[in-house]
């Protein structure tokens, strides 16, 4: 062959999209092109002349050489002219599948095998994918915790999943086949009506909340999504639905307003903690007035003033008198603020006060991981109380011990209720963090002693107020070392109804 | 001495009694200074090359210190800065020297070291 067919073979070679190689007899590669060198990631230099079994992984390798050999000897074409998929393998002896197909031709009297090589590894992907996705599907069906069912269109159910077992308690077995009436409340059967038209409409039904029935008559409430399901021709046969049970969200969403409007109560504690951050700031200002208004003056009076230096000090003490007078309005205005505040009393189980005002206190600190242990008195008689104001103590209280224990391993805070003699009963909140310092301990419950950058030291000022209030006492135990104890005494009222109750046992 | 150089020590703080004291002290010290009540007014009404120090209070209304200090520092003045604030929390403060600020105090300021810090960051203004 001459020249320009030369110069074709070298540019198909060149272009070819799929690797082509070209071997002899005995296996001996003669040719491999561009798509081959990224194939197989050796360069042409390194096949030439070789063997084509270092292209075969080694479990093929010997199938391989037998095939050659077998045609060599017997004329009996196993691969040739045939395609099929097999495994190359790479220079990093990696393997991938391709799509190889072989003819044989001639060359200066001898055979040789063209073999052209299609790479099959995105392919086989693609399909590993969409298996993958249809069982993913079906495993997301499974696992649902959600119910998902589907129906023809005149109601029938036709599949059935885990979820919808344990929501509805009917089993699969027992629900396919049936109508989906069986799920519907008799007073609501209307709405599956409505339901249907709308599917008919090809319309979706999405979050729609409603009342279903389970197989032993129970009412749940639930969230239902409908979809309609068309055939290949677009028509509606059927439905898929979706059902969530949120009878036990309803509940917790109940449950979470009720924690709410009592973090209002308690929310109020939180405004003192503001108000009070705002009377600091606001007398801060009179105070600095004050300090340099003074100043001023000492200095213009220090040494021999003059007439005019001894006037100008006097305005100045004038106008520190005034601030004077702005700083004591600020204080009337807090003390007013006080004494709004009701103090209503009422006869409460002090136990359950408690247990609501840790959860309160306790709220966004899970990640702590907090121990929490209660060791109640269930014989403990009302108290009289104000609920809101005594749960501020406590969660003023479970506040601090939470701000001590954040730096700590072992998190425990344990609160304990129990009678103290006939007319007291007492309360123990105890911590494992590192205890109260010695610099605060003496004055702990003066205000604005803290040892925090964000800290007012307000809190247990007003744990101490509204102790006292109740006619109570508050104080901290000297810790043993380990973590910090508050202690809180509060009057048991006298109970006349005492020889009733006897009477009636 | 530092009132020789012509230069001001400027007061911005919203509360006129703060402010008004401040100068009062400042002025019976022999240091000039000029108060301004809201962050528009200074930065309307300062004069750079007058400009020896600044006293800023923290917390006010529109725009707080920090703000009035960064749109100082992009105007490319130098002046030092003494913050003054009520409540300070390690995070501000940080927030604050990052952005310049000579110093954070806490209010009310101890007199006798503001006088010191306010001597020394005029001295040190060329
Ligand atoms: N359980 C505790 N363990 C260790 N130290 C505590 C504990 N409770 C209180 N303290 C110390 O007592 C100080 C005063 O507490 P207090 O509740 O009065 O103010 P605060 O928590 O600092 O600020 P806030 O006004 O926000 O409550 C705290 O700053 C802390 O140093
Ligand atoms: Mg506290």
């Amino acid at each position: 062959m001459i020249g320009p067919t030369d110069q074709l073979f070298d540019v198909v070679m060149a272009t070819a999209v799929d690797g082509v190689i070209v071997i002899d007899e005995r296996g001996g590669i003669k040719a491999y092109n561009p798509a081959c060198e990224k194939l197989f990631g050796y360069a042409p230099g390194e096949v030439l002349g070789r063997n084509v079994s270092m292209l075969v992984p080694a479990p093929q390798r010997s199938e391989h050489d037998g095939h050659i050999s077998q045609y060599r000897n017997t004329g009996e074409k196993h691969i040739i002219g045939l395609s099929r998929e097999v495994n190359g393998q790479r220079k990093d002896l990696s393997t991938f599948p391709m799509y190889l197909s072989v003819g044989e031709g001639q060359l200066d009297g001898a055979r040789i095998f063209v073999g052209i090589i299609h790479d099959l590894t995105a392919l086989r992907a693609e399909t590993a994918q969409h298996g993958e996705a249809s069982s993913l599907l079906a495993q997301i069906v499974r696992y649902s915790d959600d119910a998902i069912l589907s129906k023809t269109i005149d109601g029938t159910i036709t599949s059935w999943n885990a979820a919808a077992e344990r929501i509805f308690g009917y089993s699969a077995k027992e629900a396919v086949g049936k109508h989906i009436s069986i799920l519907i409340p008799d007073r609501l059967l209307a709405e599956e009506a409505e339901i249907l038209a709308k599917l008919h409409a090809g319309e979706e039904i999405r979050h729609y909340e409603t009342v279903r029935r389970r197989r032993n008559g129970e009412e749940i409430f639930v969230s239902l999504s409908v979809a309609p399901i068309k055939d290949g021709d677009g028509h509606i046969v059927g439905a898929s639905k979706t059902v969530r049970d949120f009878s036990e969200k309803r509940r917790a969403e109940i449950r979470t307003r009720e924690l709410q409007d009592q973090l209002a109560h308690v929310a109020r504690l939180t405004e003192m903690g503001q108000m009070s951050a705002a009377i600091a700031h606001e007398m801060n200002q009179p105070l600095s007035a004050i300090m340099n208004y003074v100043r001023a003056a000492q200095r213009l009076l220090a040494s021999d003033p003059m007439p005019r230096q001894i006037q100008t000090a006097r305005d100045a003490m004038a106008k520190a008198a005034t601030q004077t007078g702005r700083a004591g309005t600020i204080i009337r205005h807090l003390r007013e603020f006080m004494e709004k505040r009701s103090i209503q009393q009422s006869p409460e189980d002090i136990n359950a006060v408690i247990e609501e005002a840790v959860g309160l206190a306790l709220v966004g600190t899970a990640q702590l991981k907090i121990r929490v242990r209660l060791d109640m008195d269930p014989q403990l008689p009302k108290l009289r109380i104000n609920k809101v104001q005594i749960q501020q103590v406590m969660v003023n209280l479970v506040r601090n011990s939470i701000d001590a224990m954040a730096g700590v391993e072992r998190r425990e805070l344990s609160l304990r209720t129990e009678r103290l003699g006939p007319d007291q009963a007492r309360i123990i909140v105890r911590d494992s963090g590192p205890g109260l310092s010695p610099e605060i301990f003496s004055n702990l419950f003066q205000p604005f002693v803290t040892s925090k950058l964000e800290g007012m030291g307000i809190g247990l000022n007003i744990c101490r107020s509204i102790v006292e209030a109740h006619g109570g006492r508050i104080r901290a135990l000297p810790g043993n070392g380990s973590g910090a104890t508050f202690e809180i005494l509060l009057p048991v009222p006298p109970t006349p109804e005492d020889g009733e109750n006897d009477a009636a046992s | 001495m530092t009132g020789g150089k012509g230069r001001l020590v400027y007061v911005l703080d919203d509360d006129e009694a703060v402010r008004d004291s401040l100068c009062f002290l400042l002025t019976s010290h022999g240091i000039a200074c000029e108060a301004f009540g809201s962050p528009p007014e200074f930065l309307g009404g300062f004069d750079p090359a007058r400009a020896g120090c600044l006293v800023l209070d923290l917390h006010m209304p529109w725009l707080s210190g920090l703000e009035v200090l960064e749109k100082l520092r992009s105007r490319g003045v130098t002046m030092p800065v003494i913050v003054v604030s009520g409540r300070r929390n390690s995070a501000s403060d940080a927030a604050l020297l990052e952005a310049g600020a000579l110093i954070v105090l806490n209010k009310p300021v101890d007199v006798g070291e503001l006088l010191a810090l306010i001597r020394a960051a005029m001295d040190a203004v060329p």
